[in-house]
């Protein structure tokens, strides 16, 4: 199938705009159609399901239901989103009770048959990376990269896609268009999420920890699946730097970019202008700008 | 809900219905502590929370700071050895804290402030959870901030859900 139920979420129509930019423009050169979910509304992210777990549910089953009037596979982009939409999926179609209720609630009986897959997953299926190959007019040679998947995207309930102790699909990505995956320990590890906005020196320390790991590997830049994790990591380098006198300046990108740069879309169409720790001097470096 | 005398039983027994997984399951290896990236931060390690739940003290964990610095990672129930959903059953812990009147945290409120700005557009933008960071100029610059953010059209099939669903007065998402 090369057509999806794209579901953007609220990161990628505000903060993480460059992930929504880079994923349309990648797909359409994987030859992958995107149909915004019509009226989609939020996932709730950790708020609902912290506070209110049958909202939690209700609000994916909306979304499930949407993009299952279109008839086609949800494509998601968010790490966050993906979680709470594949966790909603599985409980619907597995708790015949929570099904009734959420039918109940939205007046609908709830017809949920598309599947939940991440932007992550597709992009690096067989078949989109040999077109990566063979469309490519760069290399990723000469960068050393931390491929960093944080919690959410590969610990999903059973229809996860990769190995949730040692995801590997970034990684393989990365070496099919020339770069170094680097080995290093924290590829699963939690940025802490919205903890940086309540719990900052909590927050700072899984943050800290992530971005002295992956210098200590000898990355030239992380690369994010999710928005939270990328603007965790990006977000606050500069205040870091600020508060403990070391110097905190690794790039942190999405690896969407990473392929449209390789696919030879230009730097500014993949919105790596709107980081916050300028990638341009490492990028260049390596003759992707 | 603060006169509502309910055994601590009564409410293990309901977070472990709503969980649908079983505390009394834990034999203690404490393999989630050890998973935990939190840890350093905890008045009380997951495997505790686990073993107080066993014992009948559920209002010690819901006065906790330990549930709420909880971000669902999931970390501790990928290594689980009795595939016990530790994540779902903190998830319902803030749930009947916040119930119970037992919570007054950060995070509580930052949960209660997304969820009102859900209500009333359907979608969450980032505005009011950036100022206190100073990060609201740098990211209105580097465009990061939306001025006018779309809403869902359907508003009434959103409040409806919110008005529908259990425990919406509890929690305090109010109209």
């Amino acid at each position: 199938m090369n057509k999806y139920a794209y579901f953007p979420g609220c990161s990628l129509h505000s903060s993480a705009a460059e992930y929504d930019m880079s994923t349309r423009r990648v797909a359409s050169k994987l030859g992958l159609e995107l149909v915004e979910i019509p009226d989609w509304n939020c996932c709730g992210a950790a708020s609902a399901r912290s506070l209110n777990q049958q909202l939690d549910l209700a609000l994916n089953a909306r979304n499930l239901s949407l993009a299952s009037r279109l008839q086609l596979d949800i494509l998601v982009p968010c790490a966050a989103c993906y979680q709470r939409l594949a966790t909603a999926s599985l409980v619907l179609q597995e708790n015949k009770q929570e099904y009734e209720q959420i039918s109940l609630v939205l007046g609908e009986k709830l017809a949920i048959t598309s599947k939940v897959k991440s932007v992550l997953e597709v992009f690096t299926e067989e078949y989109a990376l040999n077109i990566l190959q063979r469309e490519a007019q760069k290399s990723l040679s000469g960068l050393k990269i931390a491929a960093y998947y944080g919690c959410l995207l590969t610990r999903s309930p059973k229809n996860g896609f990769d190995n949730p102790e040692d995801p590997v699909s970034m990684d393989k990505l990365i070496v099919r268009i020339g770069g170094e995956a680097l080995p290093w320990p924290c590829k699963t590890e939690c940025c802490g999420g919205s903890l940086s906005l309540t719990e900052p020196a909590t927050s700072f320390n899984l943050i800290e920890r992530l971005l002295n790991m992956a210098k200590a590997c000898g990355a030239d830049c992380i690369v994010t699946a999710c928005p939270l994790c990328q603007g965790n990591l990006d977000m606050y380098q500069m205040q870091l730097s600020k508060e403990t006198g070391k110097e905190y300046d690794i790039p942190i990108l999405y690896f969407t970019q990473l392929m449209g740069l390789v696919l030879g879309l230009d730097f500014k169409s993949m919105g790596l202008q709107r980081h916050f720790i300028d990638p341009t001097r490492v990028l260049h470096r390596v003759g992707l700008t | 809900m603060d006169n509502v005398i309910v055994s601590e039983e009564a409410i293990i027994a309901e977070i472990a219905r709503l969980a649908g997984s079983n505390p009394n399951e834990c034999y203690q290896c404490s393999k989630c502590a050890g998973a935990c990236p939190l840890i350093p931060n905890m008045d009380l390690p997951p495997s505790v929370i686990m073993r107080l739940l066993q014992v009948g003290k559920v209002s010690l964990v819901m006065s906790s700071k330990a549930i709420w610095l909880c971000t669902g990672c999931k970390a501790c129930s990928t290594r689980c050895p009795r595939a016990i959903d530790l994540p779902k059953i903190v998830d319902c812990l803030k749930m009947l804290a916040v119930q119970y009147g037992y919570c007054s945290s950060e995070q509580a409120m930052f949960h209660r402030t997304f969820l009102n700005s859900l209500r009333s557009s359907g979608r969450v933008y980032g505005p009011n959870f950036r100022r206190e960071l100073k990060l609201g100029l740098p990211m209105l610059l580097k465009g990061k901030l939306k001025i006018l953010p779309s809403k869902v059209k359907n508003q009434q099939q959103i409040r409806h859900i919110f008005a529908t669903t259990l425990q919406t007065r509890e929690d305090g998402v109010h109209e």
